[in-house]
């Protein structure tokens, strides 16, 4: 099964801080599929909130989301879901 | 946490002398009462090697304060839960990163690798942890290090064995001085009935300083050597929205600040029952009573207390919140969810209102850097700073007018001293609309413009003004600062600063009249709108809104609700008879009793 990838833009006006990484964490927690962040070459799993927070991604970073198992596509929309806001979660 | 080695009861050192500090207001509202400082106890369980068959069970040691400490905020988010969703968000978060791999795994990982104590392998995580952040260029998510810094704190606690951690000491309410607090630290204060916070580390944005504006906490953050400067059972007066604090203060002021405390607490229920009346006199005089505010989160606060749209909006936070100066779409966010969330009421978004010299980072469009100025309060600050700036001026006039067809716009224009500016503005203005008619962006072409009415020159204008604008707005801090010629900054002068001076007062009443006469509103948003006493004159002077800090706003709707309008505009026709400051007080100590005994007494 080919994993889902998708390029996104950071819209939270305060970047992806510790709301915002919270609930991506928690978005790839409750789906059977495993989120990674891919910044700068770097692939980062969105469960560990402190990898994902210590990227420093502000308002306006373009980062790619690459999502496997049964289900991606489930967790592929939340994710874009969250990136596209831009008040908190 | 526990309290420093002296008993709550009797202060400790000489004879006290009064002392202000200054600080940053994180949260609003007047306590009074004993310190208690709190040292964060750093019980050393010492750095330790461990022989090869301990380092098991060290690890099952350290699993069990991470997975305890989980259990305590897990216990303490189902406390609270409904009715505080940013600061379950945050304990939210804080749950996730106890068992983060950055801190559980690295953690267990030194412990087996080096064979060495729990308590010494997360400090080395934590190290770790510090590096990669001190690398983020952003503020903002930078400072959610301490964040992970709370979390630690909670496990090392429970690794060495930590006595759950009082707040309070004997029973007597107090106001707790510390270092710091974590978030969960700021909601247990609610049950364990403190009455307000001090710290030294900290600002407006921080976790804490939200919880306790959500909690109604009244907390001064950011004062140096706080808890090397007082001792448990000085007595102090805790302002959270000056974000001072008087340390052993005069009789006098103690007494003031106690009688506002005791009349506030004894009110307080009863005014919840004001917050949804209409605010109007007996015979149907209404004023508007809007609320003063400067941060998304405080839209709760405003909706809580009543209040009728925002009368200020101080629209600087955004440009000072993180590295860069905000573009369009950051400003047309926060505009928006402003209109958005009190349609069809009022919003008043006041412009860029700051000196140039806070910008010299990172203004640099046509080369320009903005030195020190040897009188700021005089210099290139405010409309003068947007009109010489224009580029940025116009990236905030299209956020707005983007943002006006969410709600009901209004804008207004700080420290306009004269009429050339305001046609400036509306030039600029005027090329925005034009710009977002052509790209066929919507925009409200009826949104209203306003002027402060904060420098003399446009109160003996006003008359002329009032043809250009749709409202005035008065800004009594800096009118009183520039009229009466008062730096209220400076310990020499600050007593004269007087907001009875009949000066201040016939400005007012001049302004009001200039207005009326050319059909606009006359709006009021300084302190002077939000203390019962100032309210009750502003009232009799005729103002249409008065707009204060929200907590402020059901106090002086029942002032107007307990007032009718011929009494009200007898009351201002008295006062600017006084001749000075002091037979302002002596006459309103004598009148206002007679009409508000619930205010200010039985006569």
């Amino acid at each position: 099964m080919k994993p889902l990838e998708k390029e996104l833009t950071v819209n939270n006006p305060n970047g992806v801080h510790g709301r915002v990484a919270s609930h991506l964490a928690r978005i790839a927690g409750t789906y059977d599929a495993t989120v990674h962040l891919v910044y700068e070459k770097t692939a980062i799993d969105c469960t560990a909130i402190l990898d994902v927070l210590s990227m420093g991604l502000v308002y306006g970073t373009r980062l790619k989301i690459r999502i496997g198992g049964r289900e991606r596509e489930k967790a592929m929309a939340e994710v874009e879901k969250l990136f596209s806001r831009r008040d908190d979660p | 946490m526990t309290p420093k080695g002296k008993s709550v009861k009797g202060g400790n050192h000489g004879p006290a002398v009064p002392r202000t500090l200054h600080g940053i207001g994180a949260s609003p509202g007047i306590v009074v009462g004993r310190i208690l400082v709190l040292r964060r106890h750093t019980r050393r369980a010492g750095w330790y090697h461990l022989p090869p068959q301990q380092v098991e069970l060290e690890v099952a040691r350290f699993r069990r304060a991470a997975a305890m400490a989980e259990d305590e905020l897990v216990r303490l988010r189902s406390q609270f839960a409904a009715e505080l969703a940013d600061s379950m968000s945050i304990i939210d978060s804080h749950i996730l990163m106890i068992h983060d791999r950055m801190i559980l795994d690295c953690s267990i990982e030194i412990i087996t690798e080096q064979k060495i104590n729990a308590e010494w392998a997360l400090a080395q995580a934590l190290v770790r942890i510090k590096k990669k952040f001190d690398l983020i260029a952003d503020p903002y998510i930078k400072a959610r290090y301490n964040d992970i810094k709370y979390v630690a704190d909670r496990v090392f606690g429970l690794l060495s064995g930590r006595e759950t951690d009082k707040l309070t000491a004997a029973g007597e309410q107090v106001i707790v001085v510390a270092h710091d607090f974590s978030p969960e630290e700021t909601i247990r204060m609610r049950s364990e009935n403190i009455l307000g916070f001090i710290t030294e580390k900290g600002g407006v944005t921080s976790h804490t300083a939200i919880v306790a504006r959500s909690l109604g906490i009244p907390a001064v953050v950011g004062i140096e050597h706080i808890t090397m400067d007082c001792a448990s059972g000085d007595t102090v007066i805790l302002d959270g929205l000056s974000g001072r604090v008087y340390l052993d203060p005069t009789p006098d002021q103690r007494n003031r600040f106690l009688e506002d405390e005791k009349r506030q607490r004894a009110s307080s229920e009863e005014l919840d029952f004001y917050t949804h009346l209409d605010s109007e006199t007996v015979d149907g005089h209404r004023v508007r009573l809007g609320a003063n505010i400067e941060m998304l989160d405080e839209l709760d606060s405003v909706l809580r207390y009543g209040g009728e749209g925002i009368g200020l909006f101080r629209s600087e936070f955004d440009y000072f919140s993180r590295g860069g100066k905000p573009d369009e779409e950051v400003l047309l966010a926060t505009y928006r969810q402003l209109l958005e969330t009190l349609a069809p009421m009022p919003v008043t978004i006041r412009t860029l209102d700051v000196g140039g010299d806070k910008f010299s980072k990172y203004v640099h469009a046509n080369g320009a850097c903005y030195d020190y100025e040897r009188n700021p309060a005089m210099g290139l600050r405010s409309i003068r700073f947007s009109l010489r700036e224009p580029a940025l001026f116009k990236t905030q006039v299209r956020a707005m007018l983007r943002a006006s067809v969410y709600g009901h716009l209004r804008i207004l224009l700080p420290m306009i001293s004269s009429r050339e500016e305001v046609h400036r503005v509306k030039e600029i203005m005027d090329c925005v609309r034009h710009e977002l008619t052509r790209a066929d962006i919507p925009f409200d072409p009826r949104v209203e413009i306003g002027i402060m009415i904060e420098v003399p020159s446009t109160v003996i204008m006003a008359d002329t003004l009032a043809a250009e604008v749709d409202f005035f707005s008065i800004g009594t801090n800096d009118l009183i600062q520039y009229s009466l010629a008062i730096d209220r900054g400076n310990e020499y002068v600050a007593h004269m600063y007087e907001p009875f001076h009949p000066a201040v007062l016939r400005m007012i009443k001049q302004t009001v009249d200039a207005g009326h006469a050319n059909g606009i509103e006359v709006a009021l948003c300084g302190e002077m709108a939000g203390e019962v006493m100032t309210a009750a004159v502003l009232l009799g002077l005729g103002l249409d809104e008065l707009s204060m800090r929200p907590p402020a706003i059901p106090h002086v709707k029942r002032l107007l609700r307990n007032s009718c309008s011929r009494q009200l505009a007898e009351l201002g026709d008295q006062v600017l008879q006084c001749r000075d400051g002091r037979e302002v007080r002596e006459f309103l100590a004598a009148y206002l009793p007679w009409f508000y005994p619930q205010e200010f007494g039985e006569p």
